[in-house]
C-alpha cells in the first residue's frame, strides 16, 4: 500500500487544479468553481473539464503536463 | 480510480467529491488500487448546489492542509487473497456452511448477502465431485486463468488491471482476484454443471466471469458445434429455465462474481439494479440465413470452432422487446395489412418487409450506441429476404439511421459526459461540438458494428434488443483452448 501524499504546508500561493467531472451534477460544481476563488483568492486556480469514466473524449483529471505545475488537485466525481 | 490514484501516488494531494452513500465503494476502490482511503467530502443529492458547496467548501480545502494521520502515512496492508478452503462435516453442515449470509450495513434495509451463494441452495462441491468436474478439461487443477489470446477486453476491465494479453492473468472484479482451473471446476459444481461443461465454464473464466467490471450480470453466448455436444437449448424458451446447460452455465458465471469478484453490493460494487439470472444462450446455427456469418465468424474463429461470446448487459441494463404483436406481424409480412404497414407506407403490399423500419427511430431516444438483438429466425429470415444479404449491411443500415441533427444530439443526456461536456472534438467531422451548425447530422453509433445480431431462440415473432458492443473490443473467447 502506497501512503497518501503528504498535504500541503499553506495554501498560500499554491497552485491547485480544481478538475470538473463533465457531465452531471453541475449543480454542485457550477457555483463550486465560482466560490473557490472568491473565498480562496490566495490560491492560484487552475479550472479544467474531464468526463467521468467511459467517455469516448478522454477522462484524465491532470494532464501530465498539469501535474509538474500543480500542488493539489480537487477532482468533482460525477458519473 | 487508477489515474486518480496515481496523482495522489505521484505526490500531489487531492481531495474528491462524492456522495455519502458510495463511500464503502470508495474506499474499496482506493485499496484495491493500492492507496489508504483518499480524502473525499460528501455532497447531497438533494440540497441545492449553492447551498450545498456552502456547507462543505471549507473542508474540502482543509482536506489539502490538514496533517496526514499515521494510517495515511503507513497504510497497513490489506489481504485480498482468496485462499483455498477444505470443509470438512456432514452433508447438512456443509449446506449449513454454503447458506451463510452476512447482513450489509451499506445497504439501506441491512439486508442479509450470501457469503457463497447466489441465494439458492448449491451441489456441495466435495472433493470426488471437483475431481471429476476436472475430468472434463486437459488443464491442471493448480493452473492459473490466463488470456489464451490477446484480447481487447474493454476500456473499463482495462482500467482494472486486467490487460488482455495472452499468458496474463484474469482478473476477477471487483475484488481483482484471480482463479485456478479448480476454483472454476468447484464453482461448476456449486452451480450444477457437469464436466462436459469445464471448456466453457473456463472460457467463461477467461472472459472474467459474469463480473464484467465489478457490476456484474454478464450474459454469454456460445457460438460453434460445442453447443449441440452439450445439448443447450437454442430453441423457444432459450431464456427460460429447464435446459441445465442454459441455465447451470449461466449460475456458475453468476457465482464466479461473488466467489472470485468477491461482489457485495454497495460494499464492493457500485451497481444500481443488480441483473436477474440470465442463462448461457447458443446461437442458432441452423438457422442463420445464408450468408449471414455466425457470431464465431464475424470475431475470425473458424465455422468447426467453438468461441463463447460476453454480451455486456451488466449493470441495471436489460433486455428490450420490439413494439409489435406477433399476429400483427405476420400480417404485415404476408399481406402489408395492420398498423405496422400503415406507418411503413406498404398497406395491402406483400412481404418481405423491413420489419425494423417501424421502430428504428425509438432505438436512440434515450441511449446512444449500437444495439444487440437477440432475432427469432424466422425474423432474421424475413430481413435476409428483404434485401440484408449480410449481418453487416443491417450494421450499416442501423449506423446510417442512427443520425440526428446536433439540435437533437443536444437533448440527450449521456452526449454530456461522453462528449467532455461538448469541449470535446466530433469524430465525423473532426470538428469541436461548439463549432458545429445545429443541422449538422451525427450518428449516435459510433461504429455500424457496435450493433450485434444474435440468432437463437424460436416461437412467436418477437424480437428482443439490448446495448451494443464495443467496436474496439473482442469479447469472444475460444472454447477449444480450454478442452
Amino acid at each position: 500500500m502506497h501512503p497518501l501524499a503528504p498535504r500541503l504546508d499553506t495554501l498560500e500561493g499554491k497552485n491547485i487544479t480544481m478538475s470538473v467531472g463533465a457531465g452531471g451534477e453541475q449543480g454542485i460544481l457550477i457555483p463550486l468553481v465560482k466560490m473557490l476563488p472568491e473565498r480562496f483568492p490566495q490560491v492560484n486556480w487552475n479550472i479544467s473539464y474531464a468526463a467521468a469514466h467511459m467517455t469516448k473524449e478522454g477522462s484524465v483529471a491532470l494532464s501530465e503536463e498539469e501535474m509538474k505545475t500543480t500542488d493539489a488537485l480537487i477532482r468533482g466525481v460525477v458519473w | 480510480m487508477p489515474h486518480l490514484s496515481s496523482i495522489e501516488k505521484a505526490g500531489i494531494p487531492s481531495v474528491f467529491i462524492i456522495f455519502e452513500d458510495q463511500d464503502e465503494c470508495w474506499k474499496q476502490a482506493c485499496r484495491l488500487n493500492g492507496i489508504p482511503d483518499m480524502r473525499r467530502i460528501w455532497g447531497s443529492r438533494h440540497v441545492p448546489g449553492p447551498e450545498d458547496v456552502e456547507s462543505w467548501i471549507d473542508k474540502l480545502l482543509d482536506a489539502l492542509v490538514r496533517p496526514l494521520t499515521d494510517e495515511e502515512k503507513n497504510p497497513p496492508e490489506w489481504d485480498f487473497s482468496n485462499p483455498r478452503y477444505i470443509f470438512e462435516g456432514t452433508l447438512q453442515e456443509a449446506q449449513d456452511f454454503f447458506k451463510q449470509a452476512e447482513h450489509i450495513p451499506q445497504l439501506y434495509n441491512n439486508a442479509s448477502i450470501c457469503k457463497y451463494t447466489d441465494g439458492l441452495p448449491v451441489v456441495q462441491p466435495t472433493e470426488e465431485l471437483v475431481e471429476r468436474m476436472l475430468s472434463g478439461t486437459s488443464h491442471k487443477p493448480d493452473e492459473i486463468i490466463v488470456y489464451h489470446a490477446d484480447h481487447r477486453a474493454g476500456d473499463r476491465i482495462e482500467q482494472m488491471g486486467s490487460s488482455g494479453k495472452k499468458g496474463e492473468p484474469v482478473y476477477f472484479m471487483p475484488m481483482r482476484r484471480k482463479a485456478t482451473v479448480e476454483k472454476i471446476a468447484t464453482i461448476g459444481v456449486m452451480a450444477g454443471c457437469e464436466p462436459k461443461h469445464m471448456p466453457l465454464l473456463l472460457a467463461i473464466a477467461e472472459a472474467g466471469g459474469g463480473c464484467g467490471d465489478g457490476r456484474g450480470g454478464d450474459m454469454f453466448v456460445v457460438s460453434g458445434p460445442y453447443a449441440k455436444e452439450i445439448d443447450m437449448n437454442f430453441d423457444t424458451n432459450v431464456l427460460g429455465p429447464g435446459n441445465q446447460s442454459n441455465r447451470a452455465i449461466g449460475r456458475a458465471a453468476e457465482l464466479m462474481w461473488r466467489n472470485l469478484g468477491g461482489n457485495i453490493p454497495n460494499v464492493t460494487n457500485c451497481g444500481v439494479w443488480g441483473a436477474g439470472l440470465f442463462n448461457c444462450i447458443p446461437e442458432n446455427d441452423d438457422a442463420l440465413p445464408p450468408g449471414w456469418a455466425s457470431l464465431r465468424e464475424e470475431y475470425d474463429f473458424g465455422k468447426d470452432e467453438s468461441c463463447v461470446y460476453n454480451l455486456r448487459i451488466h449493470h441495471s441494463r436489460t433486455l428490450q422487446r420490439t413494439e409489435f404483436m406477433p399476429g400483427g406481424y405476420r400480417e404485415f409480412q404476408k399481406s402489408g395489412h395492420g398498423g405496422i404497414g400503415r406507418r411503413l407506407g406498404v398497406k395491402g403490399i406483400p412481404g418481405p418487409h423491413n420489419w425494423m423500419e417501424y421502430f428504428v427511430d425509438s432505438l436512440w431516444k434515450n441511449w446512444e450506441g449500437g444495439k444487440t438483438f437477440l432475432m427469432l429466425p424466422e425474423m432474421a429470415r424475413d430481413l435476409q429476404l428483404y434485401g440484408f444479404k449480410t449481418k453487416d449491411e443491417v450494421y450499416e443500415w442501423l449506423y446510417n439511421k442512427s443520425f440526428m441533427t446536433v439540435r437533437e444530439y443536444r437533448t440527450h443526456q449521456r452526449p454530456d459526459v461522453t462528449t467532455n461536456a461538448w469541449k470535446g472534438i466530433e469524430a465525423t467531422s473532426g470538428k469541436p461540438w461548439k463549432e458545429l451548425d445545429e443541422d449538422y447530422m451525427v450518428p449516435a453509433v459510433g461504429d455500424p458494428f457496435e450493433n450485434c445480431i444474435i440468432v437463437t431462440g424460436g416461437g412467436e415473432e418477437v424480437g428482443l434488443w439490448t446495448d451494443g458492443r464495443s467496436a474496439r473490443s473482442d469479447p469472444a473467447y475460444s472454447i477449444d483452448a480450454w478442452r
